[in-house]
């Protein structure tokens, strides 16, 4: 992957939008998630609207949409690594999380990448209290990178959307994919995906167990 | 699980090479620098509030692409419903992923207004007539759809746009997914999916044989299933 691009180029760089634009884009962005509500055809989308009248795409955007991204595809590969580590699946089970572990990382490593210097450190992930089977965990946490992917695409960058786009997509297949090792239906198949804000995601990885602690 | 790529999964379509042509042709690198080139008039189309000014002539192409895509989707699973050729979790696939296609097309028409194009006449070829051919010929489609909906936004400039049909490639990468999953193929056979150009999409379409009229007024012509 070529990756020309860097947010923090953006931040050095002097401020090129004006204000009046900027109000514009916010008017604009509400009537997207309008169109997105059209497109998807699912009330899902609906979550979208109330946030989106305050953001608009700059790299301030970029960076916090990516940061928070690249948490969730750290929080996937630990996940990963602590079920390879402590044996806890096989069979078709032990091929997804090969497989998610390793593609996820790879999702790190793109991100990291095109943040550069602006990619924050890696937290520390503890999985003692989580309760939930395997399948169902990873299925939780593959849907959370793409609700906030959902939630951060209005703020993102043309650019930048679209090179996430290409991770949150495999993301999609992998919730997908557990969810058929589980014996479950693929959700949310029918319509837009729910949007989760930075309050949201970290309410949703406590309450599957997983403790969050600052890295290094 | 066996593991196939997209190159194998669509050999049952490939009829002339150049499904599996399409999938690897351009560099996912090269793509994003050329679209991310074409975004001059990004900035213009901001400033525009009004939908139908914010939509430019290319974009409202995307928009015509995207719909026909749908189209297709939507009338193949509607289709395989009918025939009664698949059962159990195929069956109930087709249902929630046919009614997914069917409101996307619904949405992008009643955004095109009168510039929609009219449901073609399609021939799957009886690929709706058998369970393993539906499967094969469901992966495709849904492979082709995200490929095709990542390469539209890096196409569209108007970012009302933008994001709204950004939002629709995460339910179509869930759908080759689980398509995928009960093909028996591997669901994700590559860790970051690329996208497609709308002209390497339209080769592809075009290769299957599957649209057997595109009628050019909203009187011509009339599909034996319209979704």
């Amino acid at each position: 992957v070529t990756q020309s691009w860097r947010p923090a180029e953006r931040l050095a760089a002097p401020a090129g939008g004006d204000p009046p634009a900027r109000r514009d884009r916010g008017e604009v962005l509400v009537k997207a998630a309008a169109a997105g509500v059209a497109l998807a055809g699912g009330a899902a989308a609906l979550v979208l609207l109330p946030r989106l009248a305050g953001s608009a795409p700059s790299p301030e955007g970029d960076v916090r949409g990516l940061n928070l991204l690249l948490e969730i595809e750290e929080l996937q590969v630990a996940f990963y690594e602590d079920v390879l580590a402590t044996g806890a699946a096989t069979g078709g089970l032990l091929e997804f999380v090969r497989t998610a572990a390793e593609q996820d990382a790879k999702h790190v490593a793109t991100l990291r990448e095109i943040l550069g210097g602006d990619a924050r450190p890696a937290p520390l992930f503890d999985f003692g209290q989580v309760g939930d089977p395997v399948w169902r965990v990873a299925a939780r946490i593959e849907d959370l990178a793409i609700a906030a992917h959902a939630a951060q695409m209005p703020g993102l960058s043309h650019e930048a959307l679209v090179q996430t786009l290409g991770i949150v997509s495999v993301d999609a297949r992998h919730a997908s994919w557990v969810r058929a090792v589980g014996g479950v239906r693929a959700p949310r198949a029918g319509a837009g995906d729910d949007a989760m804000d930075d309050a949201q995601l970290r309410a949703a990885i406590a309450a599957i167990g997983v403790s969050v602690g600052s890295g290094g | 699980m066996t593991r196939l790529g997209h190159h194998e999964a669509l050999g049952a379509l490939d009829r002339d090479g150049q499904l599996g042509e399409a999938f690897s042709g351009l560099s996912r690198g090269g793509f994003i620098a050329a679209a991310v080139a074409g975004v001059g008039g990004f900035g213009a189309a901001l400033a525009a509030t009004a939908p139908a000014a914010a939509a430019g002539e290319d974009d409202i192409a995307v928009l015509r692409f995207l719909l026909r895509l749908k189209q297709m989707q939507a009338v193949f699973y509607t289709q395989a419903e009918r025939v009664g050729a698949i059962s159990g979790r195929d069956l109930e696939a087709a249902r929630v992923i046919g009614a997914a296609e069917r409101a996307s097309a619904q949405g992008l028409a009643r955004r095109l207004g009168k510039g929609a194009p009219p449901v073609p006449t399609f021939d799957f070829q009886g690929a709706t007539e058998d369970r393993e051919r539906f499967l094969r010929t469901a992966v495709a489609l849904e492979d082709l759809g995200a490929a095709a909906i990542q390469g539209a936004v890096a196409e569209l400039q108007a970012p009302l746009l933008v994001v709204a049909v950004a939002s629709l490639d995460a339910p179509e990468a869930r759908h080759a997914g689980w398509m995928r999953a009960l093909a028996g193929v591997n669901p994700a056979p590559r860790a970051l999916d690329a996208p497609q150009t709308r002209l390497a999409v339209e080769r592809v379409i075009a290769s299957t044989g599957f649209v057997a009229d595109a009628p050019t007024t909203e009187t011509r012509g009339r599909p034996s299933f319209t979704g």
